[in-house]
């Protein structure tokens, strides 16, 4: 199918927060980009709601459409387009448009199909020992202290192996930990989006109060066998209201441990591992 | 009452009327914050902008950091209340907080809460400006600023020429060094800046011109100081823009036309149509 691109030059940041997006029918998407951010008010850092994250760079608008009448009344239509993106009453988002082509045939490389990670409802039962220690591992790695961070539930679950769990930060040459540590970075990345400090684990979303006590102790019962351990996770309520990282007030300490573990497995039945 | 979404995108209208403004200031701060890891407080970093320059007979090119010149709206916007209080009209705040924790009022006399006046009586201010959800007529433009300090500098870009530097604002010194230092950048020297009042109605430019003549601050620290503004010359124009893909083959380069005309006339008719609201 015919595609029209047309290509401009970003003056002024457009304030979004993703650099694809879709405007009047488009596809737009910003190149060469370079982030900043742009503070509403004297901020000490830029961080959500008070900074909104924008994009300098170039942009490219992407139309398809199969009649080449609709193509040209559509670039006459874009080439009216002056400033894109929230606060263009203040300046920002300017964009000035400086040349385009019509592709018969275009196939962006933007526009395939990206699978999403799916969180399971339970763990496949043809696991090997290696994985299901790393499983193991991923899933109860947070509710310990560490040099870097306290228990993540406050207190610690009476475990066996808890002396090898509190090493997950560390840097070592043992390669079964820098395995866990590239999911957990993964898992971190994926689950991190907006950044807003918080003083204690309980997230934005909370509403009541939790005995962690009584948490560690039934995490504490189910921690020998994984499958237990995991639909226990994939239930909890109390994890859900729980921060991953204090500067993320929007993470989920439910979702960053699933999240591990489903990557695990899905790397796992692709061979990948 | 029907909610008015957030048009994610601004469009062109033939003819435009923007309000150009030229203004000098002797020291002036219109910070966007401090970089991450930083005590300093910096503008909003744009591209780095390439010029090139005589030095005796050979010519050689160099690069300048180029910021965004921020808060001229809110500027506007805070001048814009204070000739509606002094009028006697009653408009929006800036804010939509009547008490603070203590139960104290937050909202001083002669306005009414932002936003609050939507639907039945909209103020002028909310019309002009709008509130959260609704959006304003106009939108303010200012050209990138830059220090260059080469006289014969040439550049590709529109950048308006200032004097750009740091302050230092030393909190704490041990041993006669500073170990905290909260420094701020600023700006001086004349400016330009720009209002799109196409969609205005003539009350309402009436007002603006009338608070752009009065404009006093832009920034930070005008209690210390900092940000006092010199209007020099104000003009109203009406421009079209022409934008037209020049076709080779398959591509094609987009060129744009500019044509300007002043309105002499309708800034008299404005001033007069501002009066009379006042009056009425």
């Amino acid at each position: 199918m015919p595609t029209l691109i047309l290509e401009g030059k970003i003056l002024t940041p457009i304030v979004t927060r993703k650099t694809e997006f879709y405007i009047e029918g488009c596809k737009a998407i910003i190149k060469n980009l370079r982030r900043r951010y742009y503070n509403k008010i004297n901020a000490s850092k830029p961080m959500y709601p008070f900074s909104f994250q924008c994009y300098l760079g170039s942009i490219e608008l992407h139309f398809r459409c199969s009649n080449k009448a609709k193509i040209n009344q559509k670039l006459r239509d874009l080439l009216q387009i002056n400033a894109i993106g929230r606060f263009h009453g203040e300046g920002m988002g300017l964009v000035q448009w400086v040349k385009g082509n019509i592709h018969s045939n275009h196939n962006s490389t933007h526009t395939k199909h990206k699978r999403k990670l799916r969180i399971r409802k339970g763990l496949p039962h043809n696991l090997t020992e290696d994985i299901k220690k790393l499983l193991r591992y991923a899933l109860l790695h947070d509710f310990v202290n560490t040099l870097k961070h306290k228990s993540k539930i406050y207190v610690e679950p009476n475990l066996e192996d808890i002396a090898y769990l509190r090493k997950h930060h560390d840097k070592t040459e043992d390669r079964f930990i820098q395995l866990f540590q590239k999911y957990d970075h993964l898992a971190a990345i994926i689950t991190r989006k907006i950044r807003s400090p918080r003083t204690n684990r309980y997230n934005w979303s909370s509403n009541s109060t939790i005995n962690f006590e009584k948490l560690a102790k039934e995490i504490k019962e189910v921690a020998s066998n994984i499958w237990k351990l995991y639909d226990y996770i994939y239930q909890s309520k109390e994890l859900e209201q729980l921060n991953e990282s204090l500067q993320h007030g929007h993470t989920s300490l439910r979702n960053h441990v699933l999240v591990i573990a489903n990557l695990i497995v899905q790397d796992f039945q692709r061979n990948k591992l | 009452m029907s909610k008015k979404s957030f048009s994610r995108v601004k469009r062109i209208q033939n003819p435009q009327r923007i309000l150009k403004v030229v203004a000098y200031t002797a020291i002036a701060k219109p910070l966007n914050g401090s970089l991450p890891r930083s005590n300093n407080s910096h503008f909003l970093r744009l591209y780095p902008i390439k010029y090139s320059y005589k030095n005796g007979k050979d010519e050689k090119e160099a690069t300048s950091e180029s910021y965004f010149l921020k808060g001229i709206r809110g500027a506007i916007r805070h001048q814009v209340m204070k000739i509606c209080y002094d009028a006697g009209v009653e408009v929006c705040h800036t804010s939509d907080k009547a008490t603070d924790k203590m139960g104290n009022s937050l909202l001083p006399e002669g306005f009414h809460l932002t936003g609050s006046c939507k639907g039945n009586g909209e103020c002028i201010v909310h019309q002009v400006f709008g509130s959260m959800g609704t959006e304003g007529l106009i939108s303010v433009y200012a050209e990138p600023i830059t220090s260059i300090s080469h006289k014969s500098a040439k550049t590709e870009v529109k950048v308006q020429k200032v004097h750009i530097a740091t302050e230092n604002r030393v909190c704490m010194t041990f041993d006669n060094k500073s170990v905290q230092n909260f420094g701020e950048r600023y700006f001086s020297g004349e400016f330009t800046f720009e209002i799109d009042v196409t969609c205005c109605t003539s009350e309402q430019i009436g007002l603006l011109i009338e608070s752009v003549i009065n404009m006093q601050r832009l920034g930070r620290g005008y209690n210390a100081g900092y940000g006092k503004i010199q209007i020099k010359q104000f003009q109203l124009l009406e421009r079209t823009t022409k934008r037209i893909p020049e076709w080779q083959e398959d591509s094609f380069i987009v060129k744009e036309e500019f044509s300007e005309s002043s309105l002499k006339n309708e800034v008299l008719e404005a001033m007069e149509a501002w009066n009379a609201y006042i009056n009425t």
